[in-house]
């Protein structure tokens, strides 16, 4: 009976499973292993943090943390060939940029173990700015702006002062438009963190103080810079996409929450509790290596892997409101002890199934 | 849009047991599988859009032949659209629905595959809701004894499956 239910009503009951349970509900019978196959993941569901080593080993891994059952596991990627960094996420996709000859993109789904490379870009560059826009759940669009392009003409390497932008849907490079120098110079030489999507324009905040914006236009290839309030002072700032606003993260001797309004100005959302900070930082003061990661609905503040971790979540059922609530940092997974290392931290949604490949 | 096909003589002994009174249309739905019938106020038939749409058609005074669906999952799916056609209290309503629902895996498919076809959104969503319950946190070992489900998978598959999915199990 079950096993032949219609195929659109098994898909109505898989969209509302986390990502673990449908992995299971995949491996039930033939016919629901490939109804789930075809189910595309939906966002009901919290993220899951992935824990990826700093520094690249032999062999990639990470931790990944189920937020339903609040349990680390180990996840191989072993089949991302090293060295490799990761980046950012797409959807349920992880993309790596690799940096042996010159830069490489590729994307994989960690769970899947699918692997890609993307085309190589259309001007070979070192360090730029990278960007991503979510476009639908299967469509993504990259942004490559700045770096540092090889010497053609004599005088050693330059700053390439061009956009480039892949498309999904095609899986090609195209040049898309040129830059201001020293646009491209700063991006470059800031070494930006991953970027934010909010309303159009890709945001790129430095990577340690001062720190300062910088913006880039889509659809209309324009640059603009904004500051950030305590720019000089802040340890750590961040910067998070959030219910169509930009959101900015930072702290010293607090951590505060602050918001984009319409006029360019900072708008404080939320200022974490003095208990909250204590027991992140241990009793230390400074915020040392703090480091932030966010996606729509969810920001994660960490900084090793042994070490709880503290997130900013929607509240289950209610549109505007969140809570903070703690990760149990991964020092043991199935009571065995693991290895702790500085971590990058990326927020995923699962996908177990992705067209993209 | 689903649209069934109807007889047209009315059969209407049943209807004399029912006190009627003259603001509230009455249809008889039969469930040709088995041909039972049941006698519903027009207000709660016109949960399903299926009968909605027959009955925006014209046939309202005739007997609405309901295929595809026995009579024991018909009389539950009744007793459901009555329920919610009287009831606002929302409450009240999820605490019915949490009993109503505690039935076996085989009641529950009916119901499910019912309710689809009768275009019941509100029971449909309640089933599956409740299925995705059942099965949420189990194993397929599990998924399988409560849904009665064979295995066909082979044992490399299933294996490879396993190796796969190592970061959903937790022992």
């Amino acid at each position: 009976m079950w096993r032949n239910l219609p195929s659109d009503l098994l898909a109505n009951i898989f969209s509302i499973l986390s990502p673990d349970s449908l992995a299971r509900a995949m491996t039930v019978c033939r016919e629901w292993h490939k109804c789930a196959k075809c189910t595309p993941s939906r966002l009901r569901h919290p993220a899951w943090l992935l824990a990826l080593p700093c520094h690249t080993r032999s062999s990639l891994f990470c931790y990944v943390h189920n937020p339903t059952l609040q349990t680390w596991h180990m996840l191989s990627l072993s089949f991302v060939p090293t060295p490799s960094k990761a980046i950012a996420t797409i959807n349920g996709l992880v993309l790596f940029k690799s940096t042996t000859i010159a830069l490489q993109l590729s994307v994989c789904n960690p769970f899947t173990r699918q692997f890609k490379y993307l085309p190589l870009l259309c001007i070979a560059r070192t360090n730029p700015a990278i960007g991503v826009v979510e476009v639908g759940s299967n469509h993504f669009m990259i942004y490559v702006a700045g770096g540092m392009s090889d010497a053609s003409k004599a005088g050693g390497a330059t700053y390439e002062p061009t956009v480039e932008m892949y498309d999904s849907q095609f899986d090609t490079w195209e040049i898309i438009g040129t830059m201001p120098v020293e646009i491209a110079v700063r991006l470059t030489v800031w070494s930006p963190n991953e970027s934010v999507y909010s309303n159009g324009v890709l945001y790129w905040i430095t990577s340690a103080r001062a720190y300062s914006i910088m913006g880039f236009q889509v659809q209309t290839n324009r640059w603009r810079e904004l500051s950030v309030p305590m720019g000089d002072t802040l340890e750590f700032a961040s910067l998070i996409p959030r219910s169509g606003k930009l959101t900015l993260v930072g702290g010293n001797v607090d951590a505060w929450i602050w918001e984009l309004g319409v006029e360019d100005d900072w708008c404080l959302v939320e200022k974490m509790g003095l208990d909250l900070k204590t027991r992140f930082l241990g009793g230390k003061e400074s915020w040392g290596c703090t480091k932030c990661v966010g996606v729509e609905g969810e920001m994660c503040l960490y900084k090793e892997s042994g070490l709880d971790m503290l997130a900013w979540r929607k509240v289950v059922g209610e549109c505007s409101k969140r809570e903070w609530c703690w990760i149990k940092g991964c020092s043991t997974i199935k009571d065995k002890q693991v290895p702790k290392f500085t971590t990058k931290g990326l927020l995923i949604h699962p996908n177990l199934s992705s067209p993209v490949f | 849009m689903k649209k069934l096909k109807f007889i047209g003589n009315p059969l209407l002994q049943s209807r004399e047991k029912i006190n009627m009174s003259s603001d509230k249309k009455w249809l008889t739905l039969k469930t040709t599988e088995d041909n039972e019938e049941f006698v519903v106020e027009e207000s709660v038939a016109i949960m399903s859009n299926v009968i909605k749409n027959m009955v925006e058609d014209g046939c309202a005074s005739s007997v609405i032949p309901v295929p595809r669906v026995k009579g024991n999952a018909m009389g539950k799916i009744i007793e459901f659209c009555k329920k919610h056609t009287e009831e606002s209290d929302e409450k009240v309503l999820k605490e019915f629905d949490a009993e109503f629902l505690n039935l076996g895996p085989d009641a529950l498919y009916d119901l499910m595959v019912s309710a689809n076809f009768l275009e019941i959104k509100v029971l449909l969503d309640s089933v599956t809701t409740k299925v995705a319950d059942m099965i949420k946190g189990k194993s397929s070992e599990e998924i399988r004894n409560i849904l009665k489900i064979e295995n066909d998978l082979s044992a490399e598959e299933i294996e490879e499956s396993r190796r796969e999915n190592c970061w959903t199990r937790q022992e």
